[in-house]
């Protein structure tokens, strides 16, 4: 415990919670960049730092990005992360009728509650999970690592196919170089590409840069200069409209009572999503609004401002954050997109995860959880503090946003192992991902596939030298392994039962 | 189809084969030339010099997006110079391409 507190107490630590904090809400107040993005051009800044502040540092913009989101996508109606966009339709409504404060200081009390909760679970489910993993072997491993992409291609968008597809790019990709053979493979003699395609360069491509070219469509010429100008004046009135907003924060506890049941309800439900690999704040968000809006006696008033709802989107995106990183954390299989990157900055500070991290690394582990819990704590208080201002971020032009963003793309890229292939890795990445975009195929499966491939086939060739004789055999005569492949099926199946069953009604 | 009719080759009212509609190349424009730009930042970067290349490109991009005001670009520009140098090669000690220039 002593141990946790002074890696805690450190001042590394605490400015880089603070830090964390506020660059987290900046991210997530500005529409249009996410808490993904953020996390993966911090990698290469964090990467020289010790690793619990580092961690920590990456968790803390981690919750804060989805919770800012909050900010412009009541105030402004423009959902600062696809995380927030349920939020958008009670909350606008209530900054209508002048109740903007209050509507921020319930959706700062939710998603305090929410992530507090799922860090709480993550501290209590994700040792005892280790204790399961203890019981696994690589053939357990290969068929963990085989239900992820499988969970991950069906949960990560609305077309089954693409998502699929996408996992099996990253899954091609995840092939390149030696890693689990003497050999290179796909190297095409590229001295570069026999190590494999470096992680943090094919993130930052992914989740960056593709933002930037959505970014630059909005670019003013001289067919939308007065679209463009009265799209400006109406943000910069509404956010004058925000200075001016009358009314208290923080919900009394007349107020909080009845919206308790529902913060809590939504919480467990955003954990559950969290757990499931490819499901992110975005899908959270739907799920805790959906729940508040059965449980509640007020339905008329969704749509037209209901804390409620509010509150249980809130509340499920934050606690998906810490949902998330459980699997991450304990078995190598990332939650969501954020996960992966969280997974890969570990990956980066030369950590893997499994039984390590909750034994021999217990404390610096301890340290990033508690760490994580004491974020979202603190994102509420920034949160409150600058309740009056966040929103001026959602004003910031492009022009200014499209340069940072593209430069930190290249600087992160180039300095992780100080090699300019890295930046070409970056480009290559980042015209993938705007095409992926474009066409509606989702990036985060990419990413799972690229951490999962490698881990699947490193498993797989090894329980192949550890069976002697059929390898069917060795699979079916292992019980968790025969649990596993009863999942993998299930999950194969369920959407076409789930589609003849619509058909036939 | 999230770029529109762009396989659509000809202009169904008019009937006038030679008058293509290509929505698609509007939308793709500003993203295309943005592209071009990080491609050139990113080949040239290692050949001009990382800081030099950065200004620069910097500089264009806030133009072409629209940016007039001479005090925001001198403000931005130093502010993220200031930052990077700071950060990268003050703190973390990061060996920058030098290039011909800086």
């Amino acid at each position: 415990m002593q141990a946790i507190m002074s890696d805690l107490l450190s001042l590394q630590t605490l400015l880089a919670l603070v830090a964390g904090t506020f660059g987290g809400l900046v991210v997530g107040g500005l529409p249009g960049l996410s808490a993904t993005m953020g996390m993966s051009l911090l990698i290469p800044i964090t990467y020289t730092m010790d690793t619990v502040p580092s961690m920590v540092m990456l968790a803390a913009v981690y919750c804060s990005a989805v919770y800012g989101g909050s900010f412009s996508a009541i105030l402004i109606h423009t959902p600062g992360t696809p995380a927030s966009a349920a939020t958008a339709i009670d909350g606008y409504q209530l900054t209508k009728q002048g109740k903007g404060l209050q509507a921020l200081g319930v959706s700062t009390t939710a998603s305090v509650i929410g992530g507090v909760v799922s860090g709480v679970a993550l501290l209590l489910i994700a040792p005892q999970l280790v204790k399961v993993a203890l019981m696994f072997s690589a053939p357990e491993y290969f068929l963990i690592a085989v239900f992820g992409l499988t969970i991950v291609g069906g949960l990560s968008g609305n077309n089954l196919l693409k998502g699929l597809v996408s996992a099996g790019f990253g899954l091609i990709i995840g092939m390149v170089g030696m890693n689990i053979f003497p050999y290179a493979r796909y190297s095409f003699g590229n001295l570069n590409l026999q190590g494999g395609i470096q992680l943090v360069p094919a993130m930052i491509g992914l989740f960056s840069l593709p933002q930037v070219l959505t970014l630059a469509e909005s670019r003013v010429n001289k067919k939308n200069r007065e679209e463009q100008k009265k799209i400006q004046e109406s943000i910069q009135e509404q956010i004058a409209r925000a200075g001016k907003m009358k009314g208290h924060f923080w919900p009394t506890p007349a107020e909080l009572k009845p919206l308790l049941p529902t913060i809590l309800k939504a919480s467990i439900l955003g954990i559950g999503v969290g757990i499931l690999p490819g499901a992110g704040g975005d899908i959270g968000s739907w799920v805790g609004y959906n729940s508040a809006k059965n449980g509640s006696k007020n339905k008329e008033l969704f749509g037209k401002g209901s804390l409620e709802g509010i509150a249980g989107s809130e509340a499920g995106n934050n606690a998906v954050c810490g949902g998330a990183l459980i699997p991450a954390l304990t078995l190598g299989i990332p939650g969501s997109g954020a996960a992966a990157v969280f997974l890969g900055a570990l990956t980066v500070q030369g950590f893997s995860s499994g039984t390590n991290l909750f034994s021999k690394y217990a404390d610096m582990t301890y340290s990033i959880l508690v760490g994580f819990i004491a974020a979202n704590i603190l994102m509420g208080i920034m949160g409150w503090l600058l309740s009056r201002y966040a929103v001026r971020f959602a004003a910031l032009p492009n022009g200014i946003l499209i340069p940072v963003i593209t430069s930190l793309s290249v600087i992160g890229s180039y300095a992780i192992r100080n090699n300019v292939f890295d930046v070409y890795v970056m480009l290559f990445f980042g015209v993938i991902g705007y095409c992926m975009k474009k066409f509606d195929f989702p990036a985060a499966p990419t990413v799972l596939a690229l951490i999962l491939g490698p881990m699947a086939e490193r498993n797989l060739i090894t329980s192949i030298q550890m069976c002697k004789g059929s390898i069917l055999v060795y699979y079916f005569t292992r019980p968790i392994c025969v649990f596993f492949m009863i999942l993998i099926v299930v999950t194969l199946l369920a959407p076409v039962i789930q589609k003849r069953r619509r058909e036939a009604v | 189809m999230p770029w529109g009719c762009w396989w659509e080759p000809y202009s169904a009212k008019s009937g006038d084969k030679h008058r293509r509609q290509r929505p698609w190349r509007e939308k793709l424009e500003s993203p295309l030339a943005t592209l071009a730009l990080v491609v050139v930042y990113a080949l040239g970067f290692k050949y001009i010099g990382f800081y030099v290349t950065t200004f620069v490109v910097t500089v264009v991009l806030m133009l072409y997006m629209g940016i007039r005001s001479m005090k925001t670009m001198i403000l931005v520009v130093v502010v993220l110079l200031a930052f990077l140098y700071g950060l990268f090669t003050m703190q973390l000690k990061v060996p920058m391409p030098q290039g011909i220039l800086f």
